[in-house]
C-alpha cells in the first residue's frame, strides 16, 4: 500500500512546488519595480536576441550605454546560439525563474509565440524589440517598421534604376516576419514601375549558398540589373558574385545592414545604398524607457509601437558613419 | 573503377539535362563558379570520405570551418598577424583538434559519432565565443593579397580552391590507392581485428585519418572564409559534415567502412553541386533545393546497392 | 527425398539426389566441402527450392516453399553458427516469434516459463528458463536451440556441424541428447566432419560426392576408413607419418606466458626447430588465450620468448611478425583475413614494406608474390584479384598460410588450422605443416580435433585450465592420454611442461 502511495505523493509534492513557484513569480511585475528603485535595489533587465550577428553586438553597446548612463540597471544580454524559437523561449523562461523585472526580445517566430510570450509578460514586464508580435500582450515594440525599412529599400531600387530593370532578390528565410516585411515593403514601393521582380531565391543563412545563389542567377539572367539582399550577410555575398563575375558597376547592388564589407562596398560605390536599421537605438532606448516604465513614468513605453527609423547610406554617408560605429564598438 | 562509373554517367546526365534545358549552364561563367564551390567543398569531403572508410564519421566539419575561419580573419585583421603564421596557425590548430578527436576514439575508446558530436558543438561555441557573437570579415588586413590569391585567386583560368581540389585529389589518390597506410587504412575499415593480427598499428592508422580529415578541414575553412569574405561564427559552415557524408556516399564510401575511392568522393561532391546550380538555373523554387539533393542521394545510393546485389547474385555459388 | 536435383549458375550443386530418413533414425551425412550437403538440408529446410525432384514426407508428397513451410512440416534447422539472441533469457528464445499473449496483450510470460522448463527436462539441460544466454556455455546455447525446435514439434531436426565449437564433455553432452532424441522418435540428420562422431551415433551414414550420392553405410558397416573412402573416392593415409627434420630442442622457449583469461595461471614450454608441437586441451582451456599472448595480442597478459639464443620482446603483432613469428589465428574470417579484399591485398598485408618503393606499394611485385603463393599453396581461385570472401573455407586458410609463408617464418602457431574445411584440403593444409617444420620452421598447432593432433603432432601440449598438464612425447600420444590429460589428471608418462 505504502509503495502504491508514493506516485501520488510525489505529484502532489510536485504540483505544490509549481504552485508556489507561479506564486513567487507573479507578485513582482507589479509592485517590484517601485519598490525595487525605492530601496535604491539594481533594476534587473534583460535583452534576448534573435540569433548572433554583428548587429546584436551594437545593440548590446547601446544597452550597456543605457546601463552605464542609468546607473541602477543591471542588464542579461543573451543570445540564442541556434536561432531557433524553442531555444530563445527556454531563455526566456530561465531568466523569468531568475526573477528580472524586464525583458525585450526579438522573438524569432512571433506568429506561434504569442502565447508563450503571453504567459512571460504575465510574469514580468515584456517588450518585444526589432521584430514585433502584435498580437501578443507586450507592453510595446521598439524597432524597426520592417515594412517602412523595405519601403526605404524600394526608393533606393528607384532611384539606382531610373530606367527600369529586372531585379532578383535573396534572403535567409522567405517565411520570416522580418523578410516577409522587408520584401512586402519593396514591392509596395515598386508598384507601378518599370522594375521587375524576377524572384524571391532563399539560402537558409548558409553564407555559402547565399553567394552561389547570387552567382547562379547572374549567369542565368544576364539581362538582371540589380540585386538586392535583405539579411545582413547577403550584401557582401552579393557583392562576391558580382565582383568576381565583372560586373561591379554594372549589375547595382542594393541591401540591408552594415555588414563591414556592405560599408566597404557601399564607399566603393560597388553597392549603390543600403538600408541601415539603428541597433544602438533598440539596446539604448529599451534598457532606458523600460526602467523608466518600472520606476513609473507609464509615459515611457506608452503607444505600443515607438518606432525607431532606418536611414539609407549611400557612397557619401560612409565615412561618418565608420566613424560612429568604431566609436560605439569601442574601437 | 566499375563503382565510380554509376555516379559518374549520374553527374554526366544531369549535366545534359541542364544544359539542355538551360544552355547557360555550359557557360564559362557558370562553370567557372560551379568548379570553384567543387573545390571548396571537395576538399574537406575527402577528409572526411577517409574518416569514413576507416568505419567513423566525422561530424564537426562544419563548425570546424566556422572556427577555422574565425580564426584567421582575427588573426589577419585584428591581431595583424604575418598571413604565413596566421594560416599555420589554423592549420596546426586544426591538426590538434583532429589528433584530438582520434586519440579519444583510439586511446579513449569512444565512438566516432560522439566524439566529433561533441566537437560539433564544442568548436561552434568557441568560434562564437572567440568573435563575441560578431561577423567577421577580411576588410582592414594588410599584405594578405598572396593568401588571399591562393585561396581565391585564378590559376590557368582555373578557381584556385578547384585547382586545390585537384592537388590533394592527386595526392591522396596516391595515398589511398597506392601507399602502404592507404592499403592500411583500407584494411582497417573492413576488418581492425584481421589487421591487428597481420601487424598493423590500427590505432596509429584510425588516428591520423582523423588528423588528415581536420587538416583539409582547416584547408577548406581557409578558403571558404576568403570566399565568403565574411565569416558570422553562428551560421558559418552548417551542415557542411552532412554535405561532405553524402558526397563520400555517394562517391561509394560505405558508413561500414572500408570502401571509397578519391575519385569517387570527388565526383559525388561535384554531383551535389551541380545540383545546387540546376536548381538555381532551371528556377526550381529555393525551397525544394534539400529535397532535391536528397532525393538524388537516395537515387544515387539505392542504384549503387542494386548493382551491388546484382553482382553479388552472379559470383554466389552454393558451398 | 527424391531425385533432388539443383543447379546454380555454371554449377549443378545436386543431381538427382536421394535420400530418406526413418522414424527415430540418426542419419549421418558426409561429404566433402562442396559435395552438396549443405544446399540439400537447406531445400529440405525451405531455403532454397529444388530444380527437380520431389520431397516425401510419410509417403506424401509435400512442398516446402520457405522456412515457415519447413517449420510446419516438423523440420528444424540446428546451424553451425548460434542463432540466439545472447540477450535474452533461455524461455524468450524457445518463444521467439511466436509469444503467447496475456489479456493485455503483452507476452505471456508466465505460459512461456512453464512451457520451457519441461523442454529443458527431456534435454536434460538443467539451466533455468529465466537464465539469460550470453551466461551459458556454447553446448548449452545450442540445446536451447534443440529446445526451442523440439517446442515446435519438430519431427526432423537437421544438425550442421553441431559440435564444431563444443569442447569434449560437450560433444559427449550432445551425443547423448541426440541419441535420446532418437530414442523419443526424433529424427535427426546429423551432418559432420567427424568421423569419430559419426561412427558413435549414426544408424546409417549417406555420403554425397560431387552432388551425388556416392554410398550409403549401414550401422554394421561403418568405419572410418569406408567413410573416408566413400568421400574422397581415394585412400587417405590417416596416420602419423612421422619426422624426418633434425630437431634442434629448446630453439623457441616461452616463459611465464601469462593471459588475461588465466591471470594466475603461466605456461612455459620449448618448441624444436623442424617439429610440430600439438596443443590438445578442452575448449577454454586458455590456449588461444596463450598463443595471443605470446604474439602481443593481449595487453593484460604477455610472455617471455626466445628464438634461438635471443630474447625478444614483444609487446604488439608487429613485434612478433618483426622476429618471425607469425599467428594463423581461430577465427579465419574474423581475424585471419579481411575477407572484402583481394587475395593479392591479404597475402601482402603485413609485409607491404617489403613490395614497395617509398611507401608506394608496387602491385607487380605484388602481383609475383601472390601468384607465387597460389601456385605453390594450389589455392583454388579465379587468381590473385579475386576477392577471398568468394573462395571456399580451405582455400581461404590457404590464403592466410601463403600470407605468412611468404615471409619466411621462423615460428608459425596455427590455432584450429582446419576447421570447417574438407578432407581434401586438410590434408593438403598438414602436408604445407610438415613441410615448413620440415625446413626448420617450428610449428604450434592448437587443434579440439583428437584425430588431427594425434595424426599431425610430433609431440603433444595438453591443456587445462590455463596451465599445460603435460607433455606427451610421441609413443605417448594416444587419444586416452590426451583425454586424461585434458581433464587434468596427472600422468607418469608426460613430462613436465619443460625439460629440468
Amino acid at each position: 500500500m505504502i509503495l502504491k502511495k508514493i506516485p501520488s505523493l510525489l505529484l502532489a509534492l510536485s504540483l505544490g512546488a509549481l504552485l508556489s513557484g507561479c506564486g513567487k513569480t507573479e507578485v513582482p511585475p507589479a509592485g517590484a519595480g517601485g519598490a525595487g528603485a525605492a530601496s535604491g535595489k539594481k533594476l534587473k533587465l534583460a535583452f534576448v536576441s534573435n540569433n548572433a550577428a554583428t548587429f546584436w553586438t551594437i545593440a548590446r553597446s547601446g544597452c550597456e550605454s543605457a546601463q552605464k548612463e542609468l546607473g541602477n540597471v543591471e542588464v542579461d544580454f543573451r543570445i540564442p546560439s541556434t536561432g531557433s524559437a524553442a531555444e530563445q523561449q527556454q531563455i526566456l523562461d530561465d531568466l523569468v525563474a531568475k526573477g528580472v523585472d524586464g525583458i525585450a526580445v526579438s522573438p524569432i517566430d512571433p506568429k506561434n509565440q504569442i502565447d508563450f510570450l503571453n504567459k512571460i509578460s504575465a510574469q514580468t514586464l515584456l517588450v518585444c524589440c526589432d521584430s514585433d508580435a502584435a498580437d501578443s500582450k507586450r507592453v510595446c515594440y521598439i524597432g524597426t517598421d520592417n515594412f517602412a525599412a523595405g519601403q526605404e529599400a524600394g526608393k533606393l531600387i528607384k532611384e539606382a534604376l531610373p530606367n527600369g530593370g529586372k531585379i532578383m532578390v535573396f534572403v535567409g528565410y522567405a517565411d520570416a516576419q522580418n523578410s516577409k516585411d522587408r520584401f512586402g515593403g519593396i514591392k509596395k514601393e515598386l508598384e507601378g514601375s518599370k522594375i521587375e521582380i524576377l524572384d524571391l531565391r532563399t539560402d537558409d543563412t548558409d553564407t555559402v549558398r547565399a553567394q552561389k545563389n547570387a552567382e547562379d542567377t547572374l549567369v542565368k539572367y544576364p539581362d538582371v540589373s540589380m540585386l538586392v539582399g535583405l539579411y545582413s550577410y547577403n550584401g557582401p555575398a552579393i557583392l562576391n558574385a558580382v565582383r568576381s563575375a565583372g560586373l561591379a558597376g554594372k549589375v547595382k547592388i542594393v541591401c540591408f545592414d552594415e555588414n563591414a564589407e556592405t560599408l566597404d562596398g557601399v564607399a566603393s560605390g560597388d553597392i549603390y545604398g543600403t538600408v541601415v536599421q539603428q541597433p544602438f537605438q533598440f539596446g539604448k532606448q529599451s534598457i532606458t524607457k523600460m526602467a523608466k516604465h518600472l520606476s513609473g513614468d507609464k509615459e515611457a513605453l506608452a503607444g505600443g509601437k515607438q518606432i525607431v527609423p532606418t536611414r539609407s547610406l549611400k557612397k557619401n554617408d560612409i565615412a561618418a558613419f565608420q566613424t560612429d560605429l568604431a566609436a560605439i564598438l569601442g574601437k | 573503377m566499375k563503382k565510380e562509373l554509376g555516379i559518374s554517367v549520374l553527374l554526366f546526365l544531369l549535366c545534359a539535362v541542364t544544359a539542355i534545358l538551360n544552355p547557360k549552364f555550359l557557360s564559362a561563367v557558370n562553370l567557372f563558379n560551379t568548379a570553384n564551390l567543387i573545390g571548396l567543398y571537395g576538399v574537406f569531403s575527402l577528409g572526411l570520405g577517409l574518416v569514413i572508410i576507416t568505419g567513423g564519421i566525422d561530424l564537426s566539419v562544419g563548425s570546424l570551418c566556422a572556427l577555422t575561419g574565425v580564426l584567421l580573419a582575427m588573426a589577419l585583421t585584428e591581431w595583424h598577424w604575418a598571413w604565413p603564421l596566421a594560416a599555420a596557425m589554423v592549420l596546426g590548430i586544426s591538426a590538434l583538434l583532429g589528433l584530438a578527436h582520434g586519440l579519444l576514439i583510439t586511446r579513449g575508446k569512444l565512438q566516432p559519432f560522439i566524439v566529433t558530436l561533441c566537437g560539433l558543438l564544442i568548436y561552434r561555441g568557441l568560434a562564437r565565443f572567440i568573435a563575441g557573437d560578431g561577423t567577421k570579415g577580411f576588410s582592414g588586413a594588410e599584405g594578405i593579397e598572396p593568401l588571399r590569391h591562393l585561396a581565391s585567386g585564378k590559376f590557368l583560368g582555373m578557381p584556385m580552391p578547384f585547382v586545390i581540389l585537384l592537388v590533394l585529389a592527386v595526392v591522396m589518390w596516391f595515398v589511398l590507392h597506392r601507399s602502404i597506410y592507404g592499403r592500411y587504412l583500407l584494411a582497417v575499415g573492413r576488418n581492425e581485428q584481421a589487421a591487428r593480427f597481420s601487424g598493423i598499428n590500427t590505432p596509429l592508422v584510425v588516428a591520423s585519418a582523423y588528423v588528415i580529415a581536420a587538416l583539409l578541414t582547416g584547408v577548406s575553412g581557409i578558403l571558404i572564409a576568403f570566399y565568403t569574405n565574411s565569416v558570422g561564427p553562428s551560421n558559418h559552415g552548417n551542415f557542411y559534415e552532412l554535405y561532405g557524408i553524402a558526397a563520400a556516399v555517394l562517391g561509394g564510401c560505405s558508413l561500414r567502412g572500408g570502401e571509397g575511392s578519391v575519385v569517387g568522393i570527388v565526383i559525388g561532391t561535384a554531383l551535389l553541386l551541380v545540383l545546387q546550380n540546376l536548381v538555381n538555373l532551371l528556377g526550381i523554387p529555393s525551397s525544394l533545393n534539400f529535397a532535391v539533393m536528397g532525393a538524388v542521394v537516395l537515387f544515387g545510393v539505392l542504384a549503387d546497392q542494386i548493382l551491388k546485389n546484382r553482382a553479388a547474385r552472379k559470383i554466389t555459388r552454393p558451398s | 527425398m527424391r531425385g533432388i536435383s539443383k543447379r546454380f549458375p555454371g554449377v549443378i550443386a545436386l543431381d538427382n539426389v536421394s535420400l530418406d530418413v526413418g522414424r527415430g533414425e540418426v542419419l549421418a551425412l558426409c561429404g566433402e566441402n562442396g559435395a552438396g550437403k549443405s544446399t540439400l538440408m537447406k531445400i529440405l529446410g525451405g531455403v532454397y527450392q529444388p530444380d527437380g525432384g520431389e520431397l516425401l514426407l510419410e509417403g506424401q508428397p509435400v512442398k516446402i516453399h520457405n522456412v515457415t513451410d519447413a517449420m510446419k512440416s516438423g523440420v528444424a534447422f540446428i546451424h553451425q553458427e548460434l542463432n540466439v539472441l545472447d540477450n535474452l533469457d533461455v524461455a524468450a528464445n524457445v518463444f521467439l516469434g511466436r509469444e503467447p499473449k496475456n489479456a493485455f496483450g503483452l507476452i505471456d510470460n508466465r505460459k512461456i516459463h512453464a512451457d520451457t522448463a519441461p523442454l529443458l527436462q527431456r534435454l536434460g539441460l538443467e539451466v533455468s528458463s529465466r537464465t539469460r544466454l550470453d551466461r551459458l556455455s556454447i553446448a548449452h546455447q545450442q540445446m536451447v536451440e534443440i529446445a526451442k525446435a523440439l517446442s515446435l514439434h519438430s519431427r526432423l531436426i537437421i544438425m550442421d556441424e553441431p559440435t564444431s565449437s563444443l569442447t569434449l564433455t560437450e560433444t559427449d553432452c550432445l551425443l547423448d541428447l541426440v541419441v535420446s532424441l532418437r530414442r523419443q522418435g526424433v529424427s535427426v540428420v546429423y551432418i559432420s566432419h567427424r568421423l569419430g562422431e559419426v561412427n558413435r551415433i549414426a544408424d546409417r551414414v549417406v555420403v554425397l560426392r560431387d552432388g551425388k550420392n556416392a554410398g550409403e553405410l549401414s550401422r554394421s558397416e561403418i568405419t572410418h576408413d569406408r567413410i573416408v573412402n566413400l568421400m574422397v573416392g581415394r585412400e587417405i593415409k590417416s596416420s602419423y607419418t612421422g619426422s624426418t627434420a633434425a630437431k634442434t630442442p629448446g630453439f623457441f622457449k616461452v616463459r611465464n606466458a601469462r593471459s588475461s583469461r588465466y591471470p594466475a595461471s603461466t605456461v612455459e614450454f620449448d618448441a624444436s626447430r623442424g617439429e610440430i608441437l600439438g596443443f590438445a586441451g578442452l575448449v577454454g582451456a586458455g590456449r588461444s588465450e596463450i598463443v595471443k599472448a605470446i604474439v602481443g595480442l593481449d595487453a593484460a597478459g604477455g610472455a617471455e620468448v626466445s628464438i634461438g639464443e635471443d630474447r625478444v620482446a614483444i609487446h604488439s603483432p608487429a613485434d612478433a611478425i618483426r622476429h618471425g613469428i607469425y599467428l594463423v589465428p581461430e577465427d579465419r574470417r574474423g581475424e585471419g583475413l579481411v575477407t572484402g579484399m583481394t587475395v593479392r591485398e591479404n597475402t601482402t598485408l603485413p609485409s607491404l614494406k617489403k613490395y614497395s618503393t617509398l611507401h608506394l606499394i608496387r602491385r607487380d611485385r605484388e602481383r609475383k608474390v601472390t601468384d607465387e603463393q597460389i601456385a605453390s599453396l594450389k589455392i583454388k581461385t579465379p587468381g590473385g584479384e579475386a576477392l577471398v570472401v568468394n573462395l571456399s573455407g580451405g582455400n581461404q586458410q590457404k590464403v592466410v598460410l601463403g600470407k605468412w609463408l611468404s615471409m619466411a617464418p621462423k615460428v608459425m602457431i596455427l590455432d584450429e588450422p582446419t576447421r570447417g574445411i574438407d578432407v581434401g584440403a586438410k590434408a593438403e593444409i598438414y602436408r604445407l605443416m610438415r613441410e615448413l617444420a620440415d625446413r626448420g620452421g617450428v610449428i604450434l598447432m592448437i587443434s579440439s580435433d583428437m584425430e588431427e593432433v594425434l595424426n599431425v603432432s610430433d609431440r603433444v601440449a595438453v591443456m587445462h585450465e590455463g596451465k599445460i598438464s603435460g607433455i606427451l612425447e610421441r609413443p605417448d600420444c594416444n587419444e586416452e592420454n590426451v583425454m586424461n590429460l585434458a581433464v587434468g589428471k596427472t600422468l607418469a608418462a608426460a613430462k613436465p611442461a619443460v625439460k629440468v
